[in-house]
């Protein structure tokens, strides 16, 4: 968690505004004025607002499919390998031991088995789900709006430049529409 | 058609739009959520009945198979067991 | 609809190896006391292996694509006990822009895995058939065959099940006339390409001077399932070519009615691959006639019974529409990049 810097109890400020654009703005804003320990919440995926909050890194996902996938596909052949070679080797129509273009089937199913998996499960992972709890829910509006219609930008209370009030006039100076402290 | 569908335009239009115009995320949440929180009608029972009656026909017809297939007994068809066998060895 | 038919199909090949419960160790690769591996060389092993990672895939990719959603059905539930199944299954989903970027990117990756996955499955599926000698099924065209078949009736399918729930629920608004002449078009495209595949399966039992390879053609044109033949012809060929025409593309009674008869003509080409080769082979002697039992109909009605069991159970407790996707489309979606 966070360290509190002000009140003990307070995870950060959510500001809501009206639509995605007036969120965009908002969130460039907050990054051009040094916040960086923030996040944005939409009901469905913003690109723009996705790559202001996370500072222009590009997402690890991709990563984790391609080790995923390599892992698959030498797991895939160093099955049929030592099975059909080693452990239990079968004459099959006088093919060899080793016969890899029959091998190819398996093991492109086995690669693409792992790299999904490794995709779907690592972005849980890297998303840090599930996390059944977590402070932002606390706010009423939040709960009501937050997946429906809802678009929120909160400041968490362990940013560097995180000050109570003057968070809360930027805040409001951006055009939130109200801005809501959040317990943590 | 009936009064469901939207009214038919004579000339069949060029483009049609993916999503019809006039609607929000929030008015696009509360149709699509409305299938699963709204009322059921009643033909969504029927249709389950049918559908229940059709998984039980199933689960029986495999059911069947399976242990007439093995020769389970108790079950008709070719029935094994001591009895069939030892009567025949004569 | 994916997993259901997925479900539904493996119980057969379950059920076909006489002993389900040996089934295990002889298709899955697993370490056993008798110290024994599956051959990995056999299509019915492929066939397991692709199978199974499409039905698994497939869990994945939908599992995935529903976690905003079920957020959002999450916030609307009333009902505690609702609240918590979807609370759990959302798995704490809060529209953060962090988790938005990493997840935009898994659910392509899926997707780009899932279509090559698609292609490789229903060629392995062929493959059960196309590696083996009987006339009519050793044909190299049965990849692409099978595949074009399987997109084909699995948009016959989508739309016999999608037009029904849109007028049902009203749900024009999202499955637009773009959508219907969109899946038409598919539909009609791959139903091109079938019949692309029966003329070269004709072309080729003539081609080769096989005489059993031309007797199955004699067969399927002159034999006792003739008027089966002929139905699929006009089914899966015939029955789309009204699709050319815009008029029809955008009248939903009229595709959902060639949609039936392209469910109707996929299981007549099943029935024209598998009974209709079979019971005519390389031996006269052994020809026989094949005719289903009151058993062979009451599995099948009841698999489409459970077919459709899950999908009423699933447009009950799952959105029938991805509700985030909807909401990307609306205006108020657009943002723009500031005038600097």
């Amino acid at each position: 968690m966070h360290a509190e810097t002000r009140a003990p109890e307070l995870h950060g400020l959510l500001a809501e505004y009206r639509s995605a654009q007036e969120l965009l703005d908002a969130t460039r804003r907050a990054h051009a004025e040094g916040f960086r320990a923030m996040d944005a919440y939409t009901p469905y995926p913003v690109e723009e607002i996705a790559e202001v909050v996370c500072d222009h890194h590009r997402s690890r996902v991709p990563l984790v499919c391609l080790i995923g996938g390599v892992v698959g596909a030498l797991s895939g052949w160093a099955l049929v390998w030592w099975t059909s070679s080693i452990a239990y080797p079968l004459n099959i129509g006088g093919k060899p031991y080793n016969s890899w273009p029959a091998f190819i089937p398996v093991i492109f199913e086995c690669t693409i088995l792992f790299a999904a998996f490794s995709a779907g499960i690592g972005m849980l992972a890297l998303n840090r789900l599930p996390e059944p709890y977590h402070p932002v829910f606390n706010v009423g509006s939040f709960r009501e709006r937050g997946s429906r219609e809802g678009y929120f930008l909160c400041i968490e209370a362990g940013d560097e430049r995180f000050d109570r009030t003057r968070t809360r006039e930027f805040l409001t100076a951006t055009g939130a529409l109200e801005v809501h402290e959040v317990e943590a | 058609m009936s009064v469901a569908d939207p009214p038919r335009h004579p000339v069949v239009p060029r483009d049609p739009p993916v999503l019809a115009p006039g609607h929000t995320a929030a008015s696009v949440t509360d149709k699509i959520s409305s299938v699963v929180f709204g009322k059921m009608p009643v033909w969504f029972y029927a249709g389950m009945a049918v559908a229940f009656g059709g998984v039980m026909m199933l689960l029986l017809s495999l059911t069947k198979l399976v242990f007439t297939g093995i020769g389970i007994c108790c079950c008709s068809g070719r029935s094994g067991g001591r009895r069939s066998t030892a009567s025949r060895r004569r | 609809m994916t997993l259901f038919a997925v479900a539904c199909a493996v119980i057969y090949p379950l059920f076909h190896t006489g002993r389900p419960w040996l089934a295990v160790y002889w298709l899955l690769p697993y370490p056993n006391t008798m110290g024994m591996w599956p051959n990995f060389r056999s299509p019915l092993i492929w066939d397991v292996f692709a199978v199974s990672t499409y039905g698994s895939v497939s869990l994945l990719f939908w599992y995935i694509g529903l976690i905003p959603d079920l957020g959002t059905l999450r916030d609307k539930a009333k009902n505690l006990w609702q609240k918590r199944i979807y609370g759990t299954l959302s798995m704490g989903w809060r529209g953060s822009a962090r988790h938005w970027h990493n997840y935009e990117q898994a659910y392509l990756l899926l997707a780009g895995l899932s279509t090559p996955l698609v292609l490789s499955v229903h060629s392995v599926v062929s493959f059960d058939f196309a590696s083996g000698q009987i006339p009519g099924w050793h044909t190299t065209i049965f990849p692409p065959y099978f595949v074009a078949g399987a997109v084909f009736a699995g948009f016959a399918m989508v739309i016999t099940l999608a037009l029904p729930l849109r007028r049902l629920f009203g749900l024009q608004d999202f499955i637009t006339d773009k959508h219907l002449d969109n899946m038409s078009k598919v539909m009609l495209v791959t139903g091109l390409i079938v019949a692309y595949g029966y003329l070269m399966e004709a072309f080729t039992s003539w081609y080769s001077g096989n005489i059993f390879e031309t007797y199955v053609m004699k067969n399927r044109l002159e034999g006792p399932y003739r008027w089966l033949y002929y139905s699929l012809l006009v089914c899966n060929v015939l029955a789309v070519q009204p699709l050319w025409f815009r008029r029809v593309r955008y009248s939903p009674l009229a595709i959902w009615a060639i949609s039936m008869f392209v469910n109707v003509g996929m299981w007549l080409e099943r029935f024209v691959i598998i009974p209709m080769s079979l019971h005519r082979d390389f031996l006269p002697s052994s020809w026989d006639m094949y005719y289903p039992t009151a058993w062979d109909f009451s599995t099948f009605f009841g698999t489409i019974g459970l077919f459709l069991a899950l999908m009423f159970l699933f447009i009950r407790v799952f959105p029938a529409i991805a509700i985030f996707e909807m909401r990307t489309l609306t205006p108020e979606a657009k943002v723009k990049e500031p005038a600097h």
